[in-house]
């Protein structure tokens, strides 16, 4: 049975994380969160958000399309939940934001929150002037946020990032030693369309694709990367055999998105099993 | 909560498909509009309860795509979810299209169980599909197929309503005899327990999800022009 692990600063009591996305503000009631060894909010922005016009979902085999659009209460709000919020496990806030300033913002100000253990940088937020290109397109923009970043908390920092970033190798490379570690990946751009209607199903037209569909190429990369950094896999661990694969190919611990969906008690499946 | 495995029992009627399965434990019994999720590899769907007998839950599923089409043997099941329809409602009429005739008839079963008087108006696409009717406890007062639509059967004057079924049914509905009333919607959704906030529509106080605010909505609520 997994027991705890180690990414560099951060140790969690098992390498099983509830994923931003899947589990509200790390309160999500029917998903056993105390078990797993850490949880990470939705995304939380500076200003709130309403998210994408709905619908918001579709299925494809065996994935899930989705285009919540970061649909969040915002900073201010977010802070007054904390207030009285018993956190379940180890909490990590993911952070969204369309420039470096706002990232660097949103760590400034929740660093004081004891019960905060990390941050989780979401770089695939689209960037609105950038015509929704993501944040941290490539090496440039990837840099800016995490020095912006850097520079305004004490607390660790996880990267997560988009699977067509670009310059992967040197975006990994330099900043290797500056970050808690690297979560390889979020949802992969993706839509659909109803073959009656002929358009688009999705109310954004796009969303991100996940679930055990994506796999097999986010375990390529772990298996890839994994020797020289800390990593963070995250794509598709619907089953306890997904789960087993990516601790093979060296990643430190598995983020659990869809697989929570689809079953809440999932996680007492990977706890048994894995 | 039940989060279990079940096997089913299917009758197949063409354009439906009445699936059953339990007996199920008296703590996890649904109350009318609240719906179960089931899950098969990497596909998991919201169905709402049609009536029960003896603690097994039957549901009445239209075949829209592959999973409704082919329903498997087996399924994960996990429910009660979402909010029910209100517990006393009493001259009311209950207005049902299609596959929305699932919840409005566990509804109709309860209303019978407890003497309180209402109407009901279920409206098909074709004639054919009425012969579902003989499978459930209890019958609609009225059914319309179409070219006639279950809204031309609504008397003038508006009534209190509790309605399922498709969005142009409902918004007819609505703009016929206004707020005063409660609808049940049907959104994809991929958890079905609050998490993730994908099946979303538009209130009066932003987005809401249909598995945790409702399926089952005050009419007044809903931003009609939007849905």
């Amino acid at each position: 049975m997994a027991g705890a692990v180690s990414l560099k600063k951060l140790t969690l009591k098992n390498p099983f994380i509830a994923s931003s996305g899947t589990c509200g503000y790390a309160d999500a009631d029917l998903i056993p969160l105390d078990k797993f060894g850490a949880a990470v909010t939705k995304t939380i922005t500076l200003l709130p958000r309403q998210g994408n016009r709905p619908p918001r979902l579709v299925e494809t085999p065996a994935g899930l399309v989705n285009s919540i659009g970061l649909q969040n209460m915002g900073l201010e709000a977010f802070k007054q939940f904390l207030t009285d919020f018993k956190k379940p496990t180890t909490l990590i806030v993911s952070v969204g934001g369309e420039s470096p300033e706002d990232f660097a913002t949103i760590v400034e100000e929740l660093n004081t929150y004891d019960l905060i253990d990390a941050f989780e940088l979401n770089l695939s937020c689209p960037n609105v002037k950038m015509g929704g290109e993501v944040v941290g397109k490539d090496y440039v923009t990837v840099s800016n946020i995490l020095e912006a970043s850097l520079k305004s908390t004490t607390k660790p920092l996880l990267v997560k990032l988009s699977p067509f970033t670009e310059q992967l190798d040197k975006i990994l490379q330099h900043w290797e030693s500056k970050v808690e570690a690297f979560v390889l990946f979020n949802t992969f751009p993706a839509m659909d369309i109803d073959p009656r209607s002929g358009k688009p199903v999705l109310g954004a037209v796009s969303g991100g694709l996940s679930g055990p569909a994506i796999y097999p190429i986010v375990l390529n990369s772990i298996y890839k990367y994994s020797k020289a950094h800390t990593l963070v896999a995250s794509g598709g661990i619907a089953t306890t055999d997904i789960a087993k694969k990516f601790i093979m190919a060296g990643a430190r611990a598995l983020e659990i998105g869809t697989g929570n969906l689809w079953n809440p008690a999932f996680i007492e499946m990977l706890l048994k099993e894995v | 909560m039940l989060n279990e495995t079940f096997k089913l029992e299917k009758t197949d009627l063409g354009h439906y498909v009445v699936v059953s399965f339990g007996p199920v434990a008296e703590e996890n019994l649904p109350q009318p509009g609240q719906f179960y999720m089931f899950y098969k590899e990497y596909v998991k769907k919201p169905f709402s309860v049609a009536f029960l007998k003896e603690n097994r839950l039957f549901f009445i599923i239209k075949k829209v795509g592959p999973f409704t089409s082919s329903i498997p043997d087996e399924v994960r099941v996990e429910g009660p979810y979402g909010k029910p329809f209100p517990a006393v409602v009493t001259n009311t009429f209950l207005i049902s299209g299609g596959a929305g005739i699932a919840p409005i008839c566990f509804l109709a079963e309860k209303l019978t169980e407890q003497n309180l008087p209402f109407t009901w108006l279920h409206g098909e696409s074709k004639a054919e599909n009425l012969t579902l009717l003989d499978y459930l406890p209890v019958k609609p007062n009225k059914v319309s197929v179409e070219p006639t639509l279950v809204t031309d059967l609504l008397p003038k004057e508006a009534q209190f309503y509790c309605a399922c079924g498709p969005k142009p049914m409902l918004k007819g509905l609505h703009s016929k005899w206004g707020t005063n009333g409660f609808v049940s919607l049907e959104e994809r959704m991929s958890c079905g327990f609050g998490a993730c906030y994908g099946c979303v529509i538009p209130t009066t106080s932003g987005y809401q999800r249909v598995c945790k605010e409702g399926p089952v909505f005050e009419a007044g609520e809903l931003l009609w022009q939007e849905l």
